[in-house]
């Protein structure tokens, strides 16, 4: 892939991103509608003028509550990946930078986190704890930290062995200080990245869990449970379909994008990636 | 005894065909039993549901999915047929006081069964089985669903090979439409050494041997089940060679099957689809009035619920019609919680709840409750009227309706928030924390299967019938009714009854407890080959699988 | 080797039995069971007669040491609803999930490693940029959705392929009726798993055609066909074996949400209806030998990631 087309897909996927991100932030503004409100004379209409993504089986604008599903699932996607993220950096750095036991026990949690049947878990939890916003996100987060922890660890052990690290400790700084201002910025990049890949997962896997049934419930409207609603009528309204489908699908490409982009520091083995589900 | 199902309208609702004299008829193609050719023995049908069920007799815990093969395979005293009549099945005549089959002091019931009523494998069908099938029933660990009502049995006995006698301990009014009407009889030479604790794990009930028209052949798990004909049924056999279930959970694939042939039917079609499935040119859709019945209840001891003028005004803010038509796509509104045409419908019931936002306001107002800060919402004494209404989550026509309701109420000032429950924590018992039972809601939105027989309305709206008593979750008290749903109980004479009834209804409508919504229509689709198909919500559409036969293809 | 092998394996045991409890709380835990739900008329008399049949009243722990037992004898217990034993409803459900994902996986290993190994062969070409933008595509689209759109256009409005179900019934067995009802849901589930093996099977083969060694080689003359087919092709396969390890597993806990949609009657479907239904020997056991098998996996694919780098066993794993 040549460099400009680089320059120019990545270009292409922040601007997707910043005009999600900024219709969710700007939902209640920009929805044509009030994203609960009824009208059952006017249930099932197909796209028009006044309605250009059509109304859903309650008469409600299907645009209006797609933005605000929209800003739950930003909302999902951020929380979820700073948890996933909180945890793994803090976990990964400590046992990149001490090594030795620490970096034993920590390797284990991580090994013990990836052996279990993820996706079932999910499910599982999403049943249980999945109905608000907040422990979904938690959920989540819970099963995505592990990549970012390994990549943290990698980073970090290789960074202590520097010579500016060395610096830091002989000059007597505390660990904390150390790793906060000497070895965390370092990793930054490839956390941004693995934030952006956690970001996607964790929007497909709430929307997959909306889609079973075992995620958010209404009426918080998320894209997976339009989905889900959208099912039972795709031969007299597949809008109801096509559009939330085409925006995850939209939002999660352009995360991944952007993770590409930044993608060419390392190895794809690192990542740890995993599949949701399947 | 009858047991009360759920009203679930995708997951096999068990609902009613109410027709009675004078009600009207269900949407149905013309009468396929009448003459459109003589009945052609032979051919295979492909019926498929949504739920596979996961133990086959109806004693057991049966998945509601199941009923469908229940129906074919194993037989009962009596079974409600299409026009809710009740005929009987291993039953020579049906027991009444004019034949002697209630005795005049209405505690002897004497049941006469057919003597060519046989096994599967061959084995005439004794009053031994019914007796052994009323101990399965009242064994304490053999996991019988419900032992409501067979409690008042005092003694079951078999004077001959085809005669059972029950004494009751004290009248029971519907006690012959409810005995084995919902049970099947069991075998006992096959089930005797395994009653016990068990029971519930006899590979018995995954590959049973009945009564019915057909018999047990194959069940390929996650697939499909098959049952072929039994020549040696007591009704005559059936001209079907073979019927075959397949499970079918997901909705977008039904109509695809229909219209490629590889389904002859489906018993739950959803509103949405029916459009798509009529313009299937071998298909023909049959529209049937169910009993499944969606209905709102008051927690009547709430503070702000506990004034019957505030549920009427509810009421009275309630657009059923567009409820059912939008929400519930294509349901009945429903006026009270008997259905009209039925004895025990009383015609106050056609206008006391009607849709009238201005009198629900004039209600609330009358009460107290005024809008003095102009927010929209009415307050009394400083409070305003807010509470919540939850339902059940997972599934789409409820969490739609909890959404309108809020708006509907909101238009007489009412701010109600909405909470989806996991039907667990909501139906559960009440060490477990389950809502209904321990009486920790103001509003509650769900549905279940109505009876012919509405001697059970005494568990329900009686004042010593809140749980764990009985299911009078809303906690309503009414000393009048009280003494109405008692007698009403131990009365057999239906002539009696009625008045009684009627009164319980009045009583009702004007107090409210809880608020009415819809009956579910059910939408079957059967290729239009098949003869004899009539459409039964209360038993299931294969209670007169014995009738059918196909004609062969134009 | 040997002794890293050991010392995983005693890790392994220890790890298994913290994930069987910890999804045995996480299922008991959740409120209700199969009694609640079901009939909202349940006589209070009538569901504790019940649960003491089904042995719910026992306290967890009680509860889940039987259940252990049972586990250690291969006994995972009896379903709640179906009173079938558990193993046997697995083993019954075990092979149409096998058909579904093994196809799957074939077909995306041979369709991935092909498309990644013409990608290296042709870095930047139009087939590169295409594979890029391919891959990226089926990373992000839901699954769910590719397969409701594959039904809606292929199913019902063309009716070029069934809409679910793994065969048509009433029919003899035929492998044409089988094949085409395997054509939709193994396209989905392809579409989604092939980004993983051509990325990395290009990514490695870049790697490996840049190594010093191959261009020493290169320069001493040795063919460009001979490079590939001796020296990086072999090298830059191998690291995909401990990726297979961990697809292993999902060969045998299937798709959930590919049989849902599908309705596919295999293992991935039995879970989702038994969590439907709170039948918790059937959750329990389904989870228990997933967890089992993902260890496995886990295991074999480190130990054979162990073999060929030694390197590793250094290092605690990573």
């Amino acid at each position: 892939m040549s460099g400009l087309r680089t320059r120019v897909a990545t270009r292409v996927a922040a601007s997707v991103l910043i005009v999600f991100a900024a219709a969710g932030v700007f939902a209640p503004q920009l929805a044509p509608f009030p994203r609960d409100l009824i009208r059952l004379e006017n249930s099932g209409r197909a796209p028009s003028a006044l309605h250009p993504f059509g109304t859903d089986m309650l008469g409600r604008d299907v645009l209006s509550r797609i933005l605000h599903g929209g800003r739950v699932s930003l909302v999902m996607a951020t929380v979820a990946t700073l948890v996933a993220v909180a945890i793994g950096t803090l976990l990964g750095s400590l046992a990149g930078y001490f090594g030795g036991r620490v970096d034993t026990a920590i390797s284990a949690l991580v090994d013990t986190a990836l052996s279990l049947p993820l996706f079932f878990l999910v499910l599982l939890l999403g049943q249980r704890w999945g109905a608000s916003v907040g422990s979904l996100c938690v959920v989540v987060g819970l099963a995505s930290w592990m990549p970012v922890a390994r990549l943290v660890r990698q980073t970090t052990s290789s960074l202590r062995q520097r010579a500016f690290v060395d610096a830091a400790r002989g000059l007597g700084f505390g660990t904390a200080r150390v790793l906060a201002r000497h070895v965390l910025p370092s990793t930054a990049a490839p956390i941004l990245v693995a934030s952006a890949l956690g970001a996607a997962q964790a929007v497909l896997m709430e929307s997959a869990l909306g889609f079973l049934g075992f995620g958010l419930q209404p009426p918080i409207p998320s894209w997976g449970g339009m989905l889900r609603e959208a099912q039972s009528h795709l031969h007299d309204a597949p809008w109801l379909a096509i559009f939330p489908g085409s925006c995850i699908f939209l939002l999660v490409l352009a995360l991944h994008a952007l993770a590409d982009a930044g993608q060419g520091a390392f190895d794809p083995r690192a990542r740890g990636e995993r599949h949701v589900g399947g | 005894m009858a047991r009360w199902r759920t009203g679930f309208p995708r997951l096999g609702a068990l609902s009613l065909c109410l027709l009675l004299a004078g009600c009207a008829r269900p949407e149905s193609p013309p009468d396929h039993a009448a003459p459109g050719g003589t009945p052609q023995r032979g051919g295979t049908l492909v019926l498929g549901t949504a739920e596979e069920p996961e133990l086959l007799d109806s004693i057991l815990m049966l998945s509601k999915g199941g009923q469908l093969i229940n129906n074919v395979l194993f037989s009962r005293f009596v079974v409600y047929d299409d026009s809710l009549r009740l005929v009987p099945d291993l039953l020579t005549e049906i027991p009444t006081l004019a034949n002697g089959g209630i005795a005049a002091d209405e505690l002897t019931y004497s049941y006469h069964l057919r003597r060519d009523a046989r096994w599967h494998d061959g084995v005439p069908l004794t009053s031994a089985d019914v007796e052994f099938t009323y101990r399965v029933i009242m064994h304490p660990d053999a996991g019988a669903e419900s032992q409501q009502g067979w409690s008042v049995i005092d003694s079951v006995a078999t004077p001959d090979p085809h005669t059972v006698v029950f004494r009751l301990k004290e009248p029971y009014a519907s006690f012959v439409s409810d005995t084995f009407s919902d049970e099947d009889v069991l075998p006992r030479h096959l089930l005797q050494d395994h009653l016990g604790a068990g029971f519930r794990n006899a590979p018995f009930h995954r590959a049973p041997v009945g009564s019915g028209p057909f018999r047990f052949q194959e069940w390929v798990a996650g697939s499909h089940l098959t049952v072929t004909r039994f020549d040696a049924y007591h009704g005559g056999p059936p001209a079907l060679d073979a019927i075959t279930f397949k499970f079918v959970p997901e909705a977008s694939t039904v109509v695809a099957q229909l219209q490629s042939g590889d389904l002859h039917g489906f018993d739950q079609i959803e509103s949405s689809q029916a459009a798509v499935v009529e313009r299937i040119a071998a298909m023909q859709l049959h529209r049937t009035p169910s009993l499944a019945f969606e209905h709102v209840d008051f927690n009547c001891r709430h503070p702000l619920l506990s004034d019957a003028r505030v549920r009427r005004a509810l009421a009275h803010a309630t657009d059923r019609a567009a409820i059912a038509q939008h929400v519930y796509e294509g349901a009945e509104p429903a006026r009270a919680d008997q259905r009209p045409g039925s004895p025990w419908y009383s015609t106050v019931a056609d206008t006391a709840l009607r849709f009238d936002p201005a009198r629900g306001r004039a209600l609330l107002a009358a009460a107290g409750w005024h809008d003095r800060d102009g927010d929209g919402i009415v307050e009394r004494r400083g409070k305003p009227l807010r509470f919540e209404l939850c339902t059940t989550a997972g599934r789409p026509a409820r969490e739609r309706a909890v959404a309108v309701l809020q708006q509907q109420w909101r238009a007489i000032g009412a701010d109600v928030t909405v909470k989806l429950h996991n039907p667990a924590v909501l139906f559960g018992s009440q060490e477990s924390g389950g809502i209904l039972r321990r009486g920790a809601f103001s509003a509650v939105l769900f549905g279940w299967g109505q009876t012919p027989d509405p001697a059970g309305m005494q568990v329900i709206y009686g004042s010593a019938f809140a749980p764990p008593n009985g299911q009078n979750m809303g906690r309503f008290t009414h000393a009048r009714l009280d003494t109405l749903v008692a007698r009403g109980a131990q009365v057999a004479d239906p002539i009696r009854r009625v008045p009684l009834y009627r009164e319980v209804e009045n009583i009702l409508l004007s107090e409210v407890p809880s608020l009415p919504l819809v009956w579910l229509i059910e939408i079957d689709a059967m290729t239009a080959r098949l003869r004899g198909f009539r459409p039964n919500p209360q038993s299931g559409d294969t209670w007169n699988a014995h009738a059918w036969w196909l004609a062969p293809a134009l | 080797m040997l002794r890293y092998a050991i010392r995983r394996l005693l890790l392994a045991v220890p790890l298994t039995i913290a994930i069987t409890m910890l999804c045995f709380a996480i299922v008991r835990l959740a409120p209700g069971g199969p009694l609640a739900g079901a009939d909202p008329r349940v006589r209070a008399a009538d569901r504790d007669r019940l649960e003491r049949v089904l042995g719910l009243d026992r306290p967890l722990v009680t509860q889940y040491v039987r259940w252990l037992a049972g586990v250690a004898r291969g006994d995972l217990g009896r379903s709640f609803t179906t009173g079938q034993p558990v193993s046997a409803m697995i083993t019954e459900r075990l092979p149409a999930t096998l058909e579904l994902m093994g196809a799957a996986l074939l077909v995306s290993l041979v369709v991935g490693i092909g498309l990644g190994i013409a990608a290296a062969r042709w870095p930047g070409s139009w087939l590169d940029r295409a594979l890029a933008v391919a891959t990226l595509a089926g990373n992000s689209v839901p699954i769910f959705w590719l397969g409701v759109l594959a039904i809606l256009i292929f199913a019902s409005a063309w009716g070029w392929f069934p809409a679910g179900g793994r065969a048509t019934l009433g029919t003899e067995f035929s492998w044409g009726d089988r094949w085409r009802h395997l054509v939709l849901p193994v396209t989905v589930l392809v579409m989604a798993q092939v980004p993983l093996w051509s990325r990395h099977v290009r990514a490695s083969l870049i790697e490996r055609l840049q190594d010093e060694h191959l261009r020493a080689a290169r320069a001493r003359g040795m063919s460009e066909r001979r490079i590939w087919m001796r020296h990086a092709l072999p090298a830059a396969l191998v690291p995909l074996v401990t990726l297979l390890g961990l697809q292993i597993p999902m060969l045998f806990t299937g798709a959930v949400i590919t049989e849902t949609v599908f309705a596919w009657p295999g293992l991935g479907r039995l879970f989702h209806d038994g969590m439907s239904r709170f039948d918790y020997p059937r959750v329990l056991g389904i989870l228990a030998v997933a967890a089992v098998l993902t260890i496995a996996g886990n295991l074999a694919a480190d130990l054979a990631c162990a073999r060929l780098d030694p390197r590793l066993r250094e290092r605690s794993a990573t």
